[in-house]
C-alpha cells in the first residue's frame, strides 16, 4: 500500500515537474554548460575547427586585452549613476502621486509608458532627440546647453544613455513604491500626525523604514536591467563615440558576432554571469538584513 | 535512499525525454525537407538566397520570376538583410538552416566560410572576372568560390549645382586645389564637407583603406603587418591620410553626432556639397530627390595628380554557394544564366543596376546613374585604388572607425592616432 503511494507520487512529480525540467534542462542548463566548454577553445562561431586553449581567454580578458574591462568599468559606472536616479525619482513621482493630485491616474500612465516600449525603439527615437531634436530647440532659445553634439563626446554621450535610462526605467519603480506606499496603514500615519509629526519626519521616520522590502525589489530589479543594459546602448550610441559607451552585453556581442571570436565571447559572457551574481546577491544580502533590522 | 533514487529515475526519465524530443525534432526537419524536395508534382525545387545587397532585392526578385518563368521547376525564396548580415548567418548556420546561396565578402570572410562553400573553379564564367574581382574570392588553394555581384567604389559624392553656385568649373584632383574649393564654397555660403564621423562604419572602412590602398604594394603591405614587417606607425602615406582625414573633420560639421541616416539627408537635401561616399547612394538620391546632380570625384590627399585623380573600388560582396545545398547544381545553372546570357546579363545591369564584375559585359550607364557613371569612366581608364577591408583580421573595420573617432576628437595626436591602429590590428591578429 505504502509502495503503491510513493509510485503515484513520482510519476505526479513527473507529471508535474517534469515539462518545466526538460524545458529548463533544454534551453538553461545544457546551452550553459555548452558555452562553458566554449569558453576554453578558440573556435570562431563557424568553422568546424575548435581548438581548445585553456585559460588563455579568461587571461586575455584579466589583462585587459579584450576591452571587457573597459567595458566593466564603464558598466559599473552607469549602473551606479542609472540605479541611484532611476529610483530617487521613482520614489519622488511615487510619493507626489500618491498625494491628492488632479490628474492623478493619467499622470501615471504617462510615467510608466516608456517602460511598455521596448529598448530599441526608445534608442533610435531618442537618438532622433538628441541629434536633431535638441539642437532644434537650442538654435531657437539659443541655448548652448542643448546645442552641443549629444552623442559626440565621451561625456555628453554617457549622460545621454543615463538620461534615456533614467526616463525608462524610473516609472516601473513608481509603480512599485505606489503599491508600497498606498500598503500603508492609515491608522500608523494619523497616529504619527496625532503625535506632531510633520510630513517629511513621517515620511523619513515611518513611510520609507516601511518600503524598504519593496527598495530591495527595486534595488535588485534596477541593478539587474543597468548591468545587463544592451538595447538602448546599441540603438543610441553604438558605444560610440569611439567605444567609450560599450556596455559589458554589447562588447560581448560585438566580440562573439563582429570579431568572430566566439570562444573569448563565451568566456566573456562567463565572467560577466558571475560579475552580476555576485553583486546582485551581495545586493540582497545587505537589503534584506537592513529588512530585518528595522520590521 | 529511496528519494535519492526517484530523483535519480526522474532524471533519467526527463532526460530520455530530451533526447526523444530532440529526435523527434530531426525527423520532423527531415520529413519536412524531403517534402519540398519530392511534393508538388515531384520536381519543383527551391533556391534560398540569403544576400546583403538590400537595394537590389525587388529587381532580384523580379529577376528571379523571369527565371522561374523558364524554368517553372525551379522556385526562389530571396530573403535580404543589411543590418546585422552576418549575424543571421551565423544564425541560420547553427540552426542548421545555411541557406544554398548567401553573400560572402572576400578575403578573411572567404576564410572563415570556406569549408561550407562549393568550389565553383570549372564554372564558364569564372575566366570573365576582372583581376579585381577574381583576387578576392580566391582561397589558398587557387580556387573561386563566388559569383562577384556587383564593383562599388567610393569618393566624395559632390553636387553640381553648389559647385556651380561657388564657381567651381571642375572637380578638385590636387589637395590645394580641394582646400581652394571648399575656401569658394565657404564663401558662397555653402557648407563644404560634412563626414558621418558618429558611425564607425565609413571611416573604420573607407578612410583607412585610403592609407592602404595608397601603399606601393598594399598587398604586401597587409602582408607585412601579419607577420610584423610592416607598420603603421610612421608610415609616410598614412600619415598624409591622417592629415586628410583631419581636414575633412574639421571642415565638416559636428562629425561625431552625424549618422549615415543625416549625412544622406543632408546630401539629398542639397544642404552639402560634398561628403565622403559611393556609387550605392544613387538608389537612395534617385528616390529622394530625382532633380539632384551628383558625380563622384577623389579624394586628393596631397599634390601629385596623378596620385590622386583616383577612386576606391572594390567588389561589394559575393554570391557562394553551400556545398551541402540539395539545389547546388540549379542554383549553378542559373548563375550561368545570369552572367553568360544576354537576358540575364540584362537584368544584372538594367533591374539591378551594378556594375559587373565581369570583362564579359558591362554596365548600363543610364541604368547606374550619375555616380555609376563616374565611377564605370574611372574603372575603364584604369584609375582605381582598391578596397582591402576583407583582408584585415576580424572586428578591425570596427576597431580602426573607433580609432578614427578618438583622433578627431583631438584625444591622441598623429602620431598616437598611427600607434592605434597598430595595437588595434596587433590586438585582433592575436
Amino acid at each position: 500500500m505504502k509502495k503503491k503511494k510513493k509510485y503515484n507520487m513520482l510519476w505526479g512529480n513527473l507529471l508535474f515537474l517534469g515539462p518545466s525540467t526538460l524545458v529548463f534542462l533544454a534551453v538553461v542548463v545544457i546551452p550553459f554548460a555548452i558555452s562553458i566548454i566554449y569558453s576554453f577553445s578558440n573556435w570562431n562561431g563557424i568553422s568546424n575547427e575548435i581548438k581548445f586553449v585553456g585559460l588563455n581567454n579568461f587571461n586575455n580578458i584579466f589583462s585587459g586585452k579584450a576591452k571587457f574591462l573597459d567595458a566593466f568599468w564603464f558598466t559599473l559606472r552607469i549602473t551606479a549613476v542609472s540605479v541611484l536616479l532611476i529610483n530617487l525619482l521613482g520614489i519622488l513621482l511615487a510619493v507626489a502621486l500618491t498625494a491628492r493630485l488632479p490628474l492623478r491616474n493619467p499622470f501615471r500612465a504617462a510615467f510608466y509608458l516608456p517602460q511598455t516600449m521596448g529598448g530599441l525603439i526608445l534608442g533610435f527615437i531618442w537618438q532622433f532627440i538628441f541629434i536633431a531634436g535638441f539642437p532644434a530647440i537650442g538654435d531657437k532659445l539659443n541655448l548652448g546647453f542643448f546645442t552641443q553634439q549629444w552623442l559626440g563626446t565621451e561625456k555628453t554621450a554617457f549622460a545621454a544613455l543615463v538620461i534615456v535610462n533614467v526616463w525608462q526605467n524610473a516609472g516601473y519603480v513608481m509603480v512599485i513604491m505606489i503599491a508600497a506606499l498606498s500598503g500603508i496603514s492609515s491608522e500608523l500615519i494619523e497616529s504619527a500626525k496625532v503625535d506632531g509629526s510633520r510630513p517629511l519626519n513621517t515620511f523619513l521616520r515611518i513611510k520609507l523604514p516601511l518600503c524598504v522590502p519593496y527598495i530591495t525589489v527595486s534595488l535588485f530589479w534596477t541593478i539587474s536591467s543597468a548591468l545587463k543594459m544592451f538595447e538602448t546602448n546599441v540603438s543610441l550610441t553604438k558605444g560610440g563615440p569611439y567605444g567609450s559607451t560599450t556596455s559589458m552585453a554589447l562588447n560581448i556581442y560585438n566580440d562573439a558576432f563582429a570579431n568572430n571570436k566566439y570562444g573569448l565571447a563565451t568566456a566573456e559572457a562567463l565572467v560577466f554571469f558571475v560579475i552580476i551574481l555576485a553583486i546582485t546577491s551581495v545586493q540582497l544580502y545587505m537589503s534584506k538584513r537592513k529588512e530585518s533590522q528595522i520590521l | 535512499m529511496k528519494r535519492t533514487k526517484g530523483r535519480v529515475t526522474m532524471l533519467c526519465v526527463s532526460l530520455a525525454g530530451v533526447l526523444a524530443l530532440t529526435a523527434c525534432g530531426g525527423q520532423a526537419g527531415e520529413g519536412q525537407n524531403s517534402q519540398t524536395g519530392s511534393s508538388e508534382s515531384a520536381k519543383t525545387k527551391t533556391i534560398y538566397i540569403y544576400q546583403n545587397k538590400i537595394e537590389i532585392d525587388k529587381a532580384l526578385k523580379k529577376t528571379a520570376e523571369a527565371y522561374t518563368a523558364l524554368h517553372p521547376d525551379i522556385q526562389f525564396s530571396i530573403e535580404s538583410v543589411s543590418d546585422n548580415f552576418s549575424t543571421g548567418l551565423k544564425t541560420k548556420l547553427a540552426s542548421g538552416e545555411l541557406p544554398d546561396v548567401f553573400t560572402v565578402n572576400g578575403n578573411q570572410v572567404l576564410k572563415l566560410w570556406q569549408s561550407q562553400l562549393e568550389d565553383l573553379t570549372d564554372q564558364p564564367w569564372t575566366k570573365d572576372m576582372i583581376p579585381l574581382a577574381k583576387e578576392g574570392i580566391t582561397g589558398d588553394d587557387g580556387k573561386v568560390y563566388g559569383l562577384p555581384v556587383s564593383v562599388e567604389g567610393y569618393g566624395y559624392v559632390y553636387n553640381k549645382k553648389l559647385f556651380q553656385q561657388a564657381g567651381i568649373s571642375k572637380v578638385p584632383v590636387t589637395l590645394t586645389e580641394l582646400k581652394q574649393d571648399v575656401e569658394s564654397l565657404k564663401s558662397a555660403g555653402i557648407q563644404p564637407l560634412v563626414g558621418a564621423y558618429m558611425d564607425w562604419y565609413q571611416a573604420g572602412n573607407f578612410l583607412v583603406n585610403m592609407g592602404i590602398a595608397r601603399q606601393k604594394d598594399p598587398l604586401a603591405f597587409i602582408k607585412g603587418l601579419y607577420d610584423g614587417t610592416a607598420t603603421f606607425v610612421g608610415n609616410e602615406i598614412f600619415k598624409e591620410v591622417a592629415d586628410f582625414i583631419q581636414y575633412d573633420f574639421a571642415n565638416g560639421k559636428n562629425g561625431l553626432s552625424t549618422s549615415f541616416n543625416n549625412q544622406t539627408t543632408q546630401l539629398v537635401n542639397g544642404e552639402i556639397a560634398m561628403t565622403l561616399g559611393g556609387n550605392w547612394l544613387q538608389p537612395t538620391i534617385d528616390n529622394g530627390n530625382a532633380s539632384l546632380e551628383t558625380g563622384l570625384m577623389p579624394l586628393p590627399v596631397n599634390d601629385n595628380p596623378e596620385e590622386n585623380d583616383k577612386l576606391y573600388a572594390g567588389v561589394s560582396g559575393y554570391w557562394a554557394i553551400n556545398k551541402d545545398s540539395d539545389v547546388k547544381e540549379e542554383v549553378k545553372d542559373f548563375f550561368n544564366w545570369l552572367v553568360t546570357t544576354p537576358e540575364g546579363q540584362i537584368h544584372m545591369t538594367k533591374d539591378m543596376q551594378i556594375i559587373p564584375g565581369f570583362s564579359s559585359f558591362s554596365a548600363d550607364n543610364e541604368a547606374i546613374g550619375d555616380l555609376g557613371a563616374d565611377l564605370s569612366r574611372y574603372l575603364k581608364e584604369g584609375k582605381v585604388y582598391g578596397s582591402y577591408n576583407s583582408y584585415y583580421p576580424d572586428g578591425a573595420d570596427q576597431a580602426f572607425g573607433e580609432a578614427v573617432q578618438r583622433f578627431v576628437a583631438g584625444q591622441v595626436d598623429k602620431d598616437g592616432f598611427l600607434q592605434e591602429l597598430q595595437n588595434e590590428w596587433d590586438r585582433l591578429t592575436e
